[in-house]
């Protein structure tokens, strides 16, 4: 359509088990958070990118680069959304290593809100950060398993809270903590 | 196989069961797998939509990647994120380091699961050996 918002990236999966279940997951669970229509083409095809089953069956494998495309209102902030999350390994934590990084919790939440341009604050108790700033955060104590609410403004808050509020409910995908929160997690 | 029970855990263990029944499977690493694979779902829920799950697990011990299908008429419960039960399980058990295969068989899978032909055939079958004709006659 003409004068339609489109924004695409290319990806790099940077996952040694490829493009398998969880990071599929991650991708459509993130994706279908925003109004855009997204697509994604790999060598193998081109499907919707919103769709568990056709996403897995593009078999992306360790090392391929796929282009996504997000057309709509928030085609710029899906695709930032979903930059972040392919460069961080669709959050599976299957070959990091978390001991060196005990504050990635932190630094998915703020490298998510920093793909909005509302104003966002987490809140956490009494105590209010900037949820853009990693230093903020980290002054917060904020824990994987910790529930921050957040206070937003801007044009893009509702995507923005619809992604925090997952990031929160998953333990913000750090593994070892959603095994022990359980029924909580997605 | 029909699946006799609607709790994820048992169906589960049942198609382990059917693969040690099957000598594909060491029985003693029943109880492993099926660990590794409830440590799995606890991470989030291997169900992918359309009534469909793939609980899987990769662990020392297995030589091959095995495939174990069941089907629920009356439907499992899988904390599926759509809400819906799952009736189509597809069981994948891989050895350690097969990342490239692995990935085929789940694509694989989910090739099947596109097509529709394969669901409402499978949904008729009377037993194991006509599912078993149905995929590799699709899976080509």
């Amino acid at each position: 359509m003409a004068g339609m918002n489109e924004h695409s990236a290319e990806l790099t999966i940077e996952n040694r088990m490829g493009f398998h279940v969880r990071p599929v997951q991650r991708f459509a669970g993130i994706a279908r958070l925003f109004k855009a229509d997204v697509e994604v083409e790999m060598r193998k095809g081109r499907v919707p990118g919103k769709s568990i089953i056709n996403l897995m069956s593009l078999g992306g494998r360790h090392g391929d680069k796929m282009k996504v495309t997000a057309r709509g209102d928030d085609a710029e902030q899906c695709i930032k959304a979903l930059t972040v999350l392919a460069e961080d390994r669709f959050f599976v934590e299957d070959n990091i290593d978390v001991h060196q990084r005990p504050s990635r919790h932190i630094e998915r939440l703020a490298a998510m809100a920093s793909c909005f341009r509302s104003d966002i604050t987490a809140v956490l108790d009494d105590k209010a950060a900037d949820a853009k700033d990693v230093r903020a955060l980290v002054s917060l104590g904020l824990r994987p398993t910790d529930e921050p609410r957040f206070q937003m403004r801007g044009e893009d808050a509702e995507q923005a809270q619809a992604v925090l509020d997952l990031l929160v409910c998953s333990s913000f995908y750090v593994e070892d903590q959603m095994v022990e929160k359980g029924s909580k997690t997605r | 196989m029909e699946l006799a029970s609607r709790e994820r855990d048992d169906a589960i263990r049942a198609l382990l069961e059917q693969l040690a029944e099957a000598n594909l499977m060491e029985r003693r690493l029943v109880e492993p797998t099926l660990q590794a694979i409830l440590d799995r779902e606890r991470v989030g829920s291997t169900a992918i939509g359309r009534g469909v799950a793939v609980p899987h697990a990769r662990l020392e011990g297995i030589e091959k990647t095995l495939v174990a299908f069941g089907y629920s008429s009356a439907g499992v419960a899988f904390n599926a994120l759509d809400g819906e039960a799952v009736h189509e399980i597809f069981l994948v058990v891989a050895p350690r380091a097969s990342a490239g295969e692995y990935i085929e068989v789940m694509q694989r899978i989910t090739r099947l699961i596109q097509d529709q032909d394969f669901r409402r055939f499978v949904s008729r079958a009377r037993c194991p050996a006509e599912v078993v004709d149905l995929i590799a006659e699709m899976d080509l």
